[in-house]
């Protein structure tokens, strides 16, 4: 080794240098996917504040939370699939068969039973979707896509195209009323979720496993990760998630809506990617879906009570998500922007 | 640089000065200058990586140089811009090939050319595919129709395809037209191969060409002239062909001193007593090597020496259980392997450094830390509620990084920000919290700088004089003799000799050319 070091020594200092360049904006950028959220989320409170002061009031923040609480667990759903690089259309209806599902089997088989039927109904749903993504090698994009129209006929056959009615109040207690005072069990269940969600993400090797898979998939194989097992466990996943929502949402509308949670697919991707979740894959995670669904839903109910005519509300809305897409993908990741 | 032939002052020239080209730290094209007129066929010959596609690029204009010009006729053209380029009557054809699958064949022929061939109206495609079906007959290729679709093609056939492209274009030109070939015959018949060669004869006195391949006999054959290219720099532009033999290209390509200390050939601890870690027998591999035995054992570095296209990348990655075996046993340790993946292989302990950094190992917008503990995020596994231990990663991480000397900010800087040579560092790392028995490395030092070479050099020898086989796969022959402890040679998938190659009797490279080509 003696004869060795010497050259070594020549060669150190001609290494390239990785010297700071602007450590400041260096610093913005690495988080610049977490401070837009936050940034966005206070200018919209002060900003529908002072227009309207109901908007501050703890009225206001209850119906916001309800919201956010449906909506927080439905964009979860998604997150692991975008995660990956992949997407799932198909949580929206999901969760509204999850929804009409536990409405129609709640009274006859009782809380527990019906409520863990239909989340495994859900995962199975979500396994079939991994499982034609990943075997079939089918983009993800046009399965969920399908699998959305095959679960709107299904549920809307199950439901005749009407709202199901029950009678227990397991779900009222489990979602609506309070633990906290003026916190909605809802809520309680959404961030118990998030929690449980960004642990996973962030501190199980299955997790890891999913931004190597959506951060590089080829090197994420050549690294012995096993991709097709992680891919079929976040399609699976996702899927009891959305069913999960289903429950929330039919729990808040004391009845299984028809469509009910199908309108809110655009809006549970705005918040994925609001967040900072790139849809290019690998970058994000559980805990900003939480920040993105709050700008979301504060931004619905801002309009709302500021009287934005409904019409231009989607316009805003529509807007967001694309401003939000192109802030966050990796274009390097795509050869051609098609 | 001087030219050798004599030439009238009528013909035609192509003429590039001092062009240099750098990707990162590698430097390319070193100063390369070259004249070519119309009438001759220059043979361009050099190793694996001596710039030669390089070339090829800057004068087809898919490759901007950092420095030089280029005169065509005395007047200087674009460089960097294949379509002014393509209009002074430079085509090309490549190994990659570059059809429009979804296409037919006329299409492809004149694509982006339609107008001046065919002019306007609804008649154009018609009159293309006749200008198609002329120009085929031209060059007596008789089984493809104008209007079948590319990808209704065999390989062959779309080489053909590629050509008549080449021929097409070079004919539109006003000028005589330069045609580069870059391996054209590596997918043609001898049949085919034979019909091309006719063709360059025919257009020979109209046209200059640019010849590449490896295959030696064909080159000397065709050329009215030979380059040899190494390391970026043109060693020779003045051989005549019929003067040349096979061993004299040889030894003009390899051609340098090899530096002792640089591979730390005095570390070179050479295979112990004990019998193989990992084996191969009759492996085979439809489409990429066959019938091949192989053995590692502890503290040997085996090299696997091929043309690019050899079989050899594809072997290594068998051996690392990246590609399947479709025939042939492996075993480790004496054990028979059935179900060999990455997965299993990392479990035994055998590890795999892949080619090509940006696609098949970095996860570029993840942070140092997270592409190390990729490796070993089941050592810090928690056994009893299965969370990841973060403390540990960090420290565990951190500790591969120094030990790697991987030059960074931080451990939570995006890998990407960081130069090649310490992303190489850190893909190196990913591997070595594990219990390693065997390094399946494919060129490992890819476009990395000399001083990162030689730390990555010094970390092989210290892993092999800790009893780990290592399987070394790279373009450079020299990173091959310099390393190795044995070098196998595979040509066309098979294997055509196993050379010793012990630090006090390194073989000399033209030895290991000789039966690669």
């Amino acid at each position: 080794m003696s004869s060795t070091t010497g050259l070594l020594k020549q060669q150190t200092p001609r290494a390239a240098p990785d010297g700071p360049r602007g450590a400041g904006r260096l610093l913005l950028q690495r988080y610049r996917n977490v401070i837009v959220p936050v940034v966005a989320l206070i200018v919209l409170i002060a900003y529908f504040g002072t227009k309207n002061s109901a908007f501050v009031s703890t009225n206001s923040a209850e119906n916001i939370l309800r919201q956010v609480s449906f909506l927080a667990v439905l964009a979860l759903a998604g997150t692991f699939v975008i995660l990956i690089g992949g997407i799932d259309l198909s949580v929206a209806a999901n969760a509204t068969l999850a929804g009409i599902l536990v409405a129609k089997w709640i009274d006859s088989m009782g809380g527990a039973l019906s409520i863990v039927l239909v989340l495994v109904i859900g995962g199975l749903v979500g396994l079939v979707n991994g499982v034609i993504t990943t075997v079939l090698r089918v983009p993800s994009f046009l399965v969920t896509l399908g699998m959305m129209s095959i679960l709107d006929g299904v549920s809307n056959r199950i439901s005749h195209g009407g709202p199901v009615s029950y009678q227990s109040t397991v779900l009222n207690s489990l979602v609506n009323e309070t633990t906290i005072p003026k916190v909605p069990n809802g809520a309680l269940i959404a961030v118990a979720l998030v929690i449980v969600a960004t642990t996973l993400a962030f501190m199980t090797s299955w997790g890891r496993h999913l931004y190597a898979v959506g951060g590089n998939e080829r090197a994420a194989r050549l690294s012995g990760v096993r991709v097709k097992t992680v891919k079929l466990c976040v399609f699976a996943l996702a899927g009891v998630i959305a069913a999960a929502a289903g429950i929330v949402l039919t729990g808040q509308a004391s009845t299984g809506v028809p469509m009910g949670a199908d309108p809110s697919l655009l809006d549970s991707i705005a918040a994925i990617v609001v967040g900072g979740t790139a849809l290019s894959g690998g970058v994000g995670g559980p805990h900003r879906t939480l920040l993105g669904a709050l700008v979301i839903v504060i931004l619905t109910a801002g309009m709302d009570i500021t009287s934005v005519d409904a019409y231009n509300q989607l316009v805003v809305k529509g807007a967001v998500v694309i401003l939000a897409v192109a802030a966050t993908i990796d274009r390097r990741r795509y050869g051609m922007i098609k | 640089m001087t030219t050798a032939p004599t030439a009238s002052s009528t013909t035609s020239t192509v003429t590039l000065t001092g062009i240099s080209k750098s990707y990162g730290s590698v430097r390319a094209l070193r100063d390369v200058s070259l004249e070519i007129r119309t009438g001759e066929v220059v043979g361009l010959v050099g190793e694996n990586g001596a710039g030669k596609s390089t070339l090829i690029g800057v004068l087809s204009g898919t490759v901007r140089p950092d420095a030089g010009t280029m005169l065509v006729d005395r007047r200087p053209a674009h460089l960097g811009d294949p379509r002014r380029l393509a209009a002074l009557g430079v085509s090309v054809v490549v190994q990659e090939q570059a059809l429009v699958e979804a296409l037919r064949v006329y299409e492809n022929v004149y694509l982006g050319q339609e107008t001046q061939v065919a002019g306007r109206g609804p008649a154009r495609s018609r009159r293309l595919r006749a200008a198609t079906e002329e120009l085929l007959a031209d060059m007596q290729v008789a089984d493809i129709r104008p209007d079948a679709f590319v990808s209704d093609l065999s390989y062959p056939q779309r080489q053909l395809v590629e050509i008549a492209k080449a021929f097409a274009s070079a004919k539109l030109a006003d000028r005589p037209p330069l045609i580069l070939l870059d391996e054209p015959t590596s997918a043609l018949s001898e049949h085919e191969a034979e019909v091309l060669f006719d063709l360059i004869a025919r257009w020979q006195s109209r046209a200059a060409f640019i010849y590449v391949s490896h295959i030696m006999a064909d080159v000397l054959r065709l050329s009215t002239r030979l380059v040899v290219l190494r390391d970026g720099q043109v060693v020779d532009d003045s051989i005549r062909s019929d003067g040349a033999t096979v061993e004299r290209l040889h030894e003009l390509m390899v051609g340098r001193e090899r530096s002792v200390d640089y591979y730390r050939e005095s570390d070179q601890g050479g295979a112990g007593d004990a019998g193989p870690i990992l084996s191969l027998t009759g492996a085979t591999r439809h489409g990429a090597f066959h019938d091949v035995d192989l053995e590692i054992r502890p503290g040997e570095i085996v090299g696997v020496a091929g043309v690019i296209g050899s079989g050899k990348s594809e072997l290594a990655a068998a051996v690392a259980g990246a590609e399947r075996l479709d025939a042939g046993q492996l075993r480790v340790g004496g054990e028979s392997q059935n179900r060999w993946t990455v997965p299993a292989a990392v479990k035994h302990g055998v590890f795999y450094v892949p080619p090509e950094r940006a696609n098949d190992s970095l996860f570029a917008n993840a942070s140092v830390r997270a592409n190390i503990s990729i490796g070993f995020l089941d050592l810090v596994r928690s056994r009893w509620n299965r969370l990841l231990n973060l403390p540990a990663e960090r420290r565990l991480s951190g500790e591969l990084a120094q030990r790697f000397k991987v030059k960074t900010p931080s451990l939570g800087t995006s890998i990407g920000e960081l130069s090649g040579g310490n992303q190489q560092k850190a893909v190196f790392a990913r591997w070595l919290a594990r219990d390693c028995r065997v390094l399946v490395l494919d060129d490992p030092t890819r476009g990395i700088d000399v001083g990162t070479r030689e730390e990555i050099y010094d970390q092989i020898r210290l892993l092999t004089a800790s009893g780990v086989g290592v399987l070394l796969c790279t373009e450079s022959l020299e990173e091959i003799i310099g390393l190795s402890d044995r070098i196998v040679v595979l040509r066309d998938g098979v294997v055509t000799a196993e050379i010793p190659a012990p630090p006090t009797a390194k073989p000399a490279e033209v030895e290991i050319v000789r039966h690669m080509m």
